[in-house]
């Protein structure tokens, strides 16, 4: 299982620069957005690198990490807005070099112990009723939304990277859950392992350790399939 | 030669009975297929045997089947390779529909809906709908539309376990082999059309076809439901204090059928035929609940039909959902995924007892 916690480039994280076989420096911009993985942040820069090289790309892997390469040819990569730098997961400036590796993108959890669920998958609408007095009652759904569960268990190890992640959902910010961590099919009734877009339900989040040795962390998620 | 594959029968089944048999082998579509002779349950002959598709027979009875072993003879239909078929494989079922929910259906503009029937001189029949026509569930609609084309077919809704959802069927009885259907041969019929799974007009389409897309607004459990509980929430009675002290009884009588509470817990998922992580149940389930908004025609209240074990047909309800605001998360009973839970309350505008 694995958590992506959205990420929104704005105007103080929207650019990096590439000098490919030391010709020069090239400024690249991103698309303002909300994207709501890694893999989706990796997407757009590598569209916008494509533009300059189509040797470049930043893609993701499924371990949480970003990977900047430049095919043949070799690429030194810095950061005019750290923050992009932060979000990807790189750590500093990068010499030139056909592939870099990030560390692990603070915005994702991947959970070493399996998670589980007994209630997967529910809904949650509300309705606009009406009643006639003949007793037939007529309706409208105002809002409806798939509603997720997950039965989270988090290691000691893992707790600051997990709540890193739900801190960011908790402030309101949509996300990715990946039911496999290598799996980015779209979730549905036959496609039990996909990914879904997700927005953490309810107005609080909190968490609990499990008996007294505090090595286990338990928490039953529920989220909100989110759309934009 | 004969052929034997048992069945086990838990309680009796109630009559009439569907059996559903899938044959390994293409079958020749001839009289020898769907003569009811050919086929055995033990003793017990079938009453009328319907051909479904090249792979499949339905076989019906019209006694009830006791509780026990029993097992299915087929000897005489034909394989299209012209050899006498000799095994039947993957007999299907007994799966019974014991719980359904159907949407209710507003028809929201008059419409004539033209049957054709191919015979030798091709017959017509028309179906008028009025606009604002309100039946509670589509087995309403169907048996309307069943009185309407008299004894020149038969409209079934043919319930797909594993899918938990049902096609509609047309089975003409002597009116040609097959049937042409046009929605709006005048006004709009569009939402009949698409209620009853169809997205055009019919064009000569053979007797005894399952239709590709399921009905909207249905969805059906064989597992049935685990507890459909009542409450009043009508008070039917007032005591009143008198002067001197004593009490009377003041009895309100309800001109409306009383509003009540009806706790209910249904059951669903993939039958012993589908493979355990088959999850459409849940899929279905969706459907209708999106459907109620999605698909013109369909709305609350819905019509919950429950058909005990020993019952020779189905109590209904009509139905509606109990509160506003509605959160709806089916529990996975078992580890492998076959039995699934779902709470839900309803209040019930017309209850069977």
């Amino acid at each position: 299982m694995r958590l992506d916690a959205g990420i929104r480039v704005g105007p103080t994280n929207d650019t990096l620069s590439v000098n490919i076989d030391a010709g020069g420096a090239t400024t690249v911009t991103l698309t303002h957005g909300l994207y709501l993985s890694l893999a989706a942040l990796c997407e757009e820069a590598t569209t916008q690198l494509a533009a300059v090289d189509p040797a470049l790309s930043m893609t993701p892997s499924g371990s949480g990490v970003a990977l900047a390469a430049s095919g043949g040819s070799t690429a030194a990569w810095a950061w005019p807005k750290p923050a992009l730098r932060d979000a990807l997961g790189f750590t500093g400036v990068l010499s030139a070099s056909a592939l870099h590796t990030s560390a692990t993108c603070p915005h994702t959890f991947l959970a070493s112990l399996p998670w589980s669920t007994r209630r997967p998958v529910g809904w949650t609408l509300t309705r606009q009723r009406s009643r006639h007095p003949s007793g037939v009652t007529a309706s409208r759904t105002v809002t409806r939304r798939r509603r997720f569960e997950v039965d989270a268990v988090v290691t000691a190890a893992e707790l600051a990277a997990f709540r890193a992640v739900m801190r960011r959902l908790a402030a309101g910010v949509p996300g990715t859950l990946y039911r496999a961590a290598d799996n980015a099919t779209p979730w549905a009734y036959d496609e039990w392992s996909g990914q879904s877009a997700v927005q953490i339900a309810g107005p609080s989040y909190a968490d609990a350790f499990d008996g007294r040795t505090l090595q286990l962390l338990r928490t039953t998620l529920v989220l909100l399939e989110y759309s934009a | 030669m004969p052929t034997v594959e048992p069945l086990i029968v838990g309680a009796s089944w109630p009559t009439p009975y569907t059996l559903l048999v899938t044959i390994s082998q293409q079958m020749t579509q001839n009289a020898a297929l769907v003569d009811e002779t050919n086929y055995a349950l033990g003793h017990l002959e079938p009453d009328e045997v319907v051909r479904i598709s090249d792979y499949v027979v339905e076989l019906r009875f019209a006694v009830a089947v006791p509780a026990g072993v029993w097992y299915l003879r087929i000897a005489g239909p034909e394989s299209t390779t012209a050899v006498v078929m000799d095994t039947a494989r993957d007999v299907s079922g007994p799966t019974r529909t014991r719980t359904w929910l159907q949407a209710g259906h507003y028809q929201p503009a008059a419409a004539t809906v033209r049957f054709t029937f191919h015979t030798t001189v091709p017959v017509t029949v028309d179906w008028s709908v009025a606009a604002g026509t309100w039946w509670a569930s589509l087995d309403d609609m169907v048996a309307e539309l069943n009185t309407t084309l008299a004894n020149r077919c038969r409209v079934e809704l043919a319930p797909n376990h594993t899918t938990h959802r049902a096609h509609v069927r047309i089975s003409t009885s002597g009116y040609g082999p097959a049937y042409s259907i046009a929605w709006s041969q005048s006004g709009d019929g569009s939402a009949l059309r698409d209620r009853l799974g169809e997205s055009g007009n019919v064009s000569s389409r053979a007797t005894g076809t399952t239709w590709t897309d399921p009905v909207r607004g249905a969805w059906y459990s064989w597992l049935g439901a685990s507890r459909i509980r009542r409450a009043s929430t009508e008070e039917l009675t007032t005591l009143v204090p008198m002067r001197d002290g004593a009490l009377t009884q003041a009895t309100h009588a309800p001109t409306a059928a009383p509003i009540v509470e009806l706790d209910t817990q249904l059951r669903f998922g993939p039958p012993a035929s589908a493979s355990s992580d088959d999850r459409s149940g849940l899929g279905a389930l969706e459907a209708l609940l999106y459907d109620l908004d999605d698909v013109a025609g369909a709305q609350e209240p819905l019509t919950l039909s429950h058909w005990p074990e020993t019952a020779a047909s189905a109590d209904t309800w009509v139905v509606a959902f109990g509160d506003d605001s509605l959160e709806l998360v089916p529990d996975q009973v078992d580890a492998a995924g076959r039995v699934w839970s779902l709470d839900v309350s309803f209040v019930a505008e017309d209850c069977p007892w």
